[in-house]
């Protein structure tokens, strides 16, 4: 049983050769960018954390009432670092979608 | 005819526990859709996670609770909404929103205690646009959180 024409054969081995060599040139970029959008990453997470551990702290500080205060101040790195993780996600995300579709 | 009684007996049987079982409302129904869609995440995935709080030597151990809210498609922008619970009969206070632009990234927060805890929104988004996302935080964050608002 024939399966495919001639014509169509050839018209679907280009398509294949030519997945190849898009999906390799994406998988080199992206081990080219990785390492470069991790450190930004990285940085961007180290500058949320104290930004958000300043904010939040100043925050707790503001409240009158002690007990509120306390626990409020007691989740401050639990809650720059949960922030300063969503900062990280988006950075490396931004970072590598500008680099590997260049 | 059996088989319908069975059924009765049964639903009237489950009924009750499984709303027993039901869990607290999620801190993601604190904020309504159209505060959603004015930060365009109108129809996010949303995800929930509890965080421990170790006790401090003022502050028993603890919980915080969050809700984050992602697009379907991109990675535009993030909000992400933490509860911590707080002893009964902390005063409520005045929602209040500071932003913190980094040199990609913008960041704007507004915190507020009510009576359902302690609750920060978080917001984080490109550059591009953050103003506007910003200002629309804090407008919606002050419609539902002021003072005499339905969530208070």
């Amino acid at each position: 049983m024939k399966i495919f024409s001639g014509k169509s054969f050839k018209s679907l081995a280009f398509a294949g050769a030519l997945a190849m060599v898009v999906s390799s040139a994406y998988a080199i970029s992206w081990a080219e960018c990785q390492p470069g959008c991790q450190q930004a990453a990285n940085n961007a997470y180290n500058q949320a954390y104290a930004g958000y551990t300043t904010q939040q702290t100043n925050y707790c500080n503001s409240l009158t009432d002690p007990s509120a205060k306390s626990a409020c101040l007691a989740a401050v790195p639990a809650y720059a670092n949960q922030q300063a993780s969503n900062v990280y996600t988006q950075a490396y995300n931004s970072c590598m979608n500008g680099c590997t579709h260049v | 005819m059996r088989h319908t009684a069975l059924a009765v007996m049964l639903v009237s049987i489950l009924a009750p526990m499984a709303a027993q079982a039901a869990p607290a409302p999620a801190p993601c129904d604190l904020l309504d859709q159209q505060m959603l869609t004015a930060l365009n995440l109108g129809g996010a995935d949303t995800k929930v996670e509890h965080k421990p709080i170790p006790a401090t030597a003022k502050a028993p151990a603890s919980r915080m609770d969050v809700c984050t809210f992602t697009p379907h498609v991109g990675s535009a922008s993030t909000l992400s909404l933490m509860r911590i619970p707080l002893a009964k009969g902390a005063p409520p206070g005045k929602p209040t929103c500071n932003e913190f632009p980094q040199d990609k990234i913008g960041i704007a927060t507004c915190n507020v205690v009510t009576k359902d805890g302690m609750l920060t929104v978080s917001l984080v988004s490109r550059r591009a646009g953050f103003e506007t996302l910003s200002a629309a935080l804090r407008s919606h964050f002050d419609r539902l959180f002021a003072p005499g608002s339905a969530r208070r």
